[in-house]
């Protein structure tokens, strides 16, 4: 038996429809973080001392802070990005791997 | 906007302040504010015609109140998504002095194409370079119109000249 491991198939139709959901994915992570950053322009906690304290802890837990959603969220459209990357490397291999056939093929004498 | 500019209030000033006077006797710094929010702000989602909006490039369809939908305390936000930013109206009571000492505010330049005693400002926070606001003073304090461009996405427009022009198309439907 042999050992397929470090092999990923993937048909070229469902890669397409991966890198399509990337975008939708992508888009509202973009939205997402323009949220974010909204909620890290909000202060709304008064000007005593521990409402402030309390108002900058929500911030940064927004934006700035550690692990702030903003970086976090961030990230994640790293991630996709580099996903929606290997699916069009999938749909490219595929095209480059039906146009050697349709050569091959046309290259290949016809029986009389 | 820019509760930020503000130094603002809300209900939970009053709590605090409740829970610091009544616990002991103390005296506390500071100053409570309205408990009812956003009560009585111009409303942009329902004031400005949609017309407007689609004419600016945004879509009618992504309208959206608050932030994620959740009312903010002292502000009345809309927002509307285009292609490559957001485009965001927000109605406060705070006032452009309060943009002027917020330390948090930025690159502060006069913007008077959209009207007198407009300015234009950033986020110091902002290091993506992907806001700018511009504050219109009104009798209920003010007007923030605030593009957000989206996350990695090349800026068709420089930012402030482009809420600079869709604030002053915006600026007939806002109060006064």
């Amino acid at each position: 038996m042999s050992d397929i491991s470090d092999v990923f198939f993937l048909d070229a139709g469902i890669a397409a429809r991966l890198h399509d959901a990337c975008d939708v994915l992508h888009a509202e992570l973009q939205a997402m973080i323009v949220k974010a950053i909204e909620l890290g322009t909000i202060d709304a906690f008064g000007t005593l001392v521990s409402g402030q304290a309390l108002q900058t802890k929500f911030e940064q837990k927004a934006v700035g802070g550690p692990d702030a959603l903003l970086d976090v969220l961030k990230s994640h459209v790293e991630a996709v990005k580099s996903m929606q990357a290997q699916f069009q490397a999938c749909i490219d291999h595929a095209l480059d791997q039906e146009s050697s056939n349709v050569s091959t093929l046309r290259s290949v004498d016809q029986p009389n | 906007m820019r509760g930020s500019a503000v130094g603002v209030r809300g209900a939970v000033v009053l709590v605090a302040a409740a829970l610091l006077v009544g616990g002991c006797s103390s005296t506390v710094e500071g100053h409570a504010v309205r408990p009812d929010g956003a009560d009585g702000l111009f409303d942009p989602c329902s004031a400005i015609p949609d017309e407007v909006i689609s004419g600016l490039g945004a879509d009618v369809a992504s309208e959206e109140t608050g932030i994620l939908g959740v009312r903010q305390g002292e502000f009345e936000i809309c927002t509307w998504m285009s292609d490559w930013y957001q485009l965001g109206v927000w109605s406060t009571f705070h006032t452009l002095d309060d943009v002027r000492r917020n330390p948090n505010d930025t690159d502060i330049r006069d913007a008077p194409a959209v009207g007198a005693g407009a300015i234009t400002f950033r986020e110091r926070r902002d290091v993506d370079g992907n806001l700018c606001m511009v504050a219109i003073p009104v009798q209920q304090g003010a007007i923030f119109v605030r593009i957000d461009a989206l996350f990695g996405e090349t800026h068709k427009e420089e930012l402030c000249e482009l809420a600079t022009r869709q604030a002053a198309v915006l600026r007939p439907h806002l109060p006064n």
